[in-house]
């Protein structure tokens, strides 16, 4: 299954793209020139155009652009990394609880991300870091929080169909307890739809902090967020382009980079769970 | 005293406010190293009586009455603890379909391991050791091969070999064995079906055998409980049933034994 994974030429090109951007961000320091915070106000250092010294230009404050953007995509990627981890954590063990147990458990989860589904997810992050103030670490936490609820649904589904399987009848049949039947024997059976929603979820993920920095209530200037460098250089779209061009592709070619893995894995995994 | 003592168990099902007795009041018992079978067509009652025994019996069913005394322990009484140590380590149950038995995304040597695991204080090495004597006493052959493999990768035959090496690596003193080999081709039931012979002969273990198989049951067994919607309709030794049937519905299963007569033998 491996190798038909890897003949997919969507899930290819997104995951070297991704591979890509890991890696900027992890080395940042090293292959950042300039340092992100470093300002130059001189007239002949700021808003410059894309050069051979400043590769992607520099910005309002005569900060280079390319490096703060490698240091912004480890805010962006990290992000999303974490929220998507928050939202496995939560999501998977709600969604086992209600698979397994059924009953008065699933009925109490299911309520329960019934009406978390019912709060707009953008506008409900958005009321809750006005509240707590804006951090990347509540950023990460409510990202988490608000977004567990497919995951959980899906789980539950799959543990619905598996729970009836006769694999789980011999493991009970040989002493093994429920919770050593729900999280060791069922969910490793259900983790295949899983790994698709991963995907789309770390793309939504970049995207919401990108949003979140870009409306001042994500990462603060002046630390470099792909949303917060793309608020600050929308006053100069007409003057100085780069300022929105390049984080805006970057924020572009991630997200496209996760839905293009995410669609490769569907593909490959669908016709195999009707097996 | 008998091993196994059932009495008077019933078991129902619920659905839309009525109860359906899937066995009604049956009682019989195991003597320690009798193989018992249990032959019945399907829909008698023969799976339910298993799973009560092991008290897998999930909603909608339940276990309405009866009691079922093991070893001196009465099994219906006993709390989830309790049962779960008697589960898998003092009687073990082989199924009807290894395919679907078998977790299929963990190794046949990880699941007999995690059962050792989990009724022995072990280490992996140890559970490894045993996981790897069970498979060789089944006579599956290249044990550390097989170990390693997943369940869909073997044939029938392996895969319920790698299923009887699982329920009797604890050396459980009841075996109940849920028609083991109805899902495998002829010739590998009479391997596996001699297989079931050894581990009789050498290790004096119980056997509740349960089948549709009257051929079987000959092979097999010392006694014999036939079942008919839910109930037992007659008991004895095989050598009573076969040759002098009581009940007019084990004379029905008798007839209805395919036979080759001596004139289709003449051409062979």
């Amino acid at each position: 299954m491996i190798r038909e994974i890897l003949k997919k030429r969507q899930i290819v090109i997104g995951a070297m793209v991704i591979i890509l951007m890991a890696s900027a961000a992890v080395f940042a320091p090293f292959i950042s020139h300039f340092d992100p915070y470093e300002q130059n106000l001189s007239a002949d250092a700021r808003l410059q155009p894309p050069s051979t010294r400043h590769i992607f230009g520099t910005d309002d404050l005569g900060r280079d652009l390319f490096s703060r953007m490698v240091h912004g995509a480890r805010t962006s990627l990290s992000v999303g990394f974490i929220a998507v981890a928050i939202m496995l954590v939560v999501g998977i063990t709600l969604g086992v609880l209600a698979g397994y147990y059924g009953g008065a458990v699933d009925f109490a989860v299911m309520r329960l991300v019934e009406v978390m589904m019912c709060f707009p997810t953008l506008y409900l992050i958005l009321a809750l870091l006005a509240f707590l103030g804006p951090s990347v670490y509540y950023v990460m936490i409510v990202i988490g929080l608000t977004s567990w609820m497919g995951l959980a649904r899906l789980i539950r589904a799959e543990f619905l169909s598996l729970r009836e399987r006769e694999f789980v009848v011999a493991a009970k049949a040989l002493g093994a307890t429920d919770m050593r039947i729900a999280f060791r024997h069922i969910l490793p059976n259900a983790l295949a739809p899983v790994f698709v929603s991963i995907t789309f979820s770390l793309g939504g993920a970049i995207l919401i902090e990108s949003s979140l920095s870009f409306l001042g209530l994500g990462v603060q200037i002046p630390v470099p967020s792909w949303g917060n460098i793309i608020s600050t250089g929308r006053f100069y779209i007409e003057s100085a382009w780069w300022l929105t061009v390049f984080p805006g592709l970057a924020i572009l070619f991630s997200v496209l980079s996760f839905y293009l893995i995410g669609d490769g894995l569907r593909s490959v995994l669908d016709p195999r769970l009707k097996r | 005293m008998p091993l196994l003592d059932v009495r008077s168990l019933t078991t129902v099902f619920s659905a839309n406010e009525t109860d359906k007795k899937a066995v009604r009041e049956i009682s019989f018992s195991i003597e320690e190293g009798e193989t018992l079978g249990l032959v019945g067509e399907s829909g008698s009652g023969k799976t339910v009586t298993a799973l009560s025994i092991l008290r897998l019996i999930d909603e909608p069913g339940r276990i309405v009455s009866g009691e079922i005394i093991f070893d001196g322990l009465s099994l219906l009484d006993l709390d989830d603890k309790a049962i779960r140590r008697i589960r898998g380590e003092a009687i073990s149950i082989v199924f009807q379909e290894p395919l679907t038995a078998l977790n299929p995304v963990f190794t046949i040597g990880r699941q007999i391991v995690e059962t050792f695991i989990a009724h022995r204080d072990a280490t992996v090495r140890e559970a490894r050791r045993a996981a790897l004597k069970a498979m060789e006493e089944v006579h599956l052959r290249d044990p550390e091969r097989i170990f390693g493999e997943y369940p869909h990768r073997l044939s029938g035959g392996m895969r319920q070999r790698a299923m009887i090496a699982m329920a009797l690596v604890l050396r459980p003193k009841l075996l109940i064995a849920d028609e083991p080999t109805t899902a495998l081709d002829v010739t590998i039931q009479a391997e596996i079906l001699e297989l079931f012979r050894e581990i009789k002969k050498v290790s004096g273990m119980s056997i509740l055998f349960i089948t549709h198989d009257l051929g079987i049951m000959a092979a097999l067994a010392d006694r014999l409980c036939v079942m008919k919607e839910g109930r037992i309709v007659e008991r004895g030794t095989v050598f009573d049933i076969f040759s002098y049937p009581k009940a007019e519905y084990t004379k029905e299963l008798l007839k209805a034994i395919p036979r080759i007569s001596p004139e289709m033998r003449k051409g062979w």
